[in-house]
């Protein structure tokens, strides 16, 4: 993921996540894709559209909601995923102009 | 209990709130609403060194989580009724404070979640209480003992057979058993 070019736009690097996890999983579980499901199958899902939140003071940014993760997309194709209970830094990816997301 | 954000919730997030006022004073909760209110809200609670968390979607329910936080996972156990939701994060608050994790549903908490006695169950099926609590911490159980026990607390068994390229509902109904018994024995 880390490796990947770079996205230039929210919708780009919203499908590049999704892309790559579902590729992931595909090959290391073999559990059917069903997104429309909410159950747990052992299968990763990727942010869903519904899941999305706004970023108080910050336009430019959505937020995905997970049970242990926020994931900030910005609107110029950068991802950031945050653990929510140590606010660490899992996955910090530019967007095409070279900038990562910055939170205060 | 300290309810931060109690204002134009959807009616089962109130719901689920008043129920873990009951049960869990201690309990702070915060809410984590979506951009569309149809979409998936987040229900964050703590009590001491205690967090959970629990999704909520109008179209399924209260969504919980007794594993792990990996990446971008669902929820184990799907609740529709606030109150069922409530009794459930009870137990897991218990379970952490005996075990320091979440515990997988046992049958003694299913019935307790329905609140349903036991003396009630064992009326329904026929048998004395204290068969119905061996019953419930005997480590292998009958399928039919089981769907019975489900049976008089108003649920139903279902069986999945999953293998890694596919997955399949199991017919496991009394009917279809002694059809196949009758099959074999002429």
């Amino acid at each position: 993921m880390q490796l990947a070019p770079p996205a230039g736009s929210a919708d780009e690097a919203l499908e590049l996540l999704s892309t790559t996890l579902n590729a992931v999983e595909d090959e290391f579980t073999g559990i059917p894709y069903r997104p429309d499901e909410w159950q747990n199958d052992g299968r990763m899902y990727p942010p869903q559209p519904d899941s999305a939140r706004d970023v108080d003071g910050r336009p430019d940014l959505t937020r995905y909601r997970s049970l242990g993760h926020n994931t900030l997309i910005g609107a110029n194709g950068a991802i950031l995923i945050q653990s929510i209970r140590e606010k660490a830094a899992e996955l910090d990816k530019s967007g095409a102009d070279g900038c990562t997301i910055e939170l205060d | 209990m300290h309810d931060r954000t109690r204002l134009n919730l959807p009616d089962a997030i109130s719901e689920l709130s008043c129920s873990l006022r009951e049960t869990m004073p201690d309990a702070i909760v915060d809410v984590d609403r979506p951009r569309d209110p149809k979409g998936e809200w987040w229900i964050d609670i703590s009590c001491g060194d205690f967090l959970s968390s629990v999704a909520w979607r109008e179209s399924f329910g209260f969504g919980v989580f007794t594993s792990q936080a990996s990446f971008a996972e669902r929820p184990d156990e799907i609740y529709k009724r606030p109150d069922h939701a409530a009794k459930r994060l009870c137990q897991i608050l218990k379970s952490w404070k005996d075990f320091g994790g979440a515990d997988a549903l046992w049958l003694h908490d299913l019935r307790q979640i329905c609140d349903t006695p036991q003396t009630s169950v064992a009326e329904k099926m026929s048998q004395s209480q204290a068969a119905i609590s061996k019953l419930e911490h005997r480590e292998d159980i009958r399928i039919s003992s089981l769907r019975r026990y489900l049976n008089a607390m108003g649920g139903r068994l279902e069986m999945r057979a999953v293998f890694d390229d596919f997955s399949a509902s199991v017919d496991i109904s009394p009917r279809k058993v002694s059809a196949e018994v009758r099959e074999t024995e002429q």
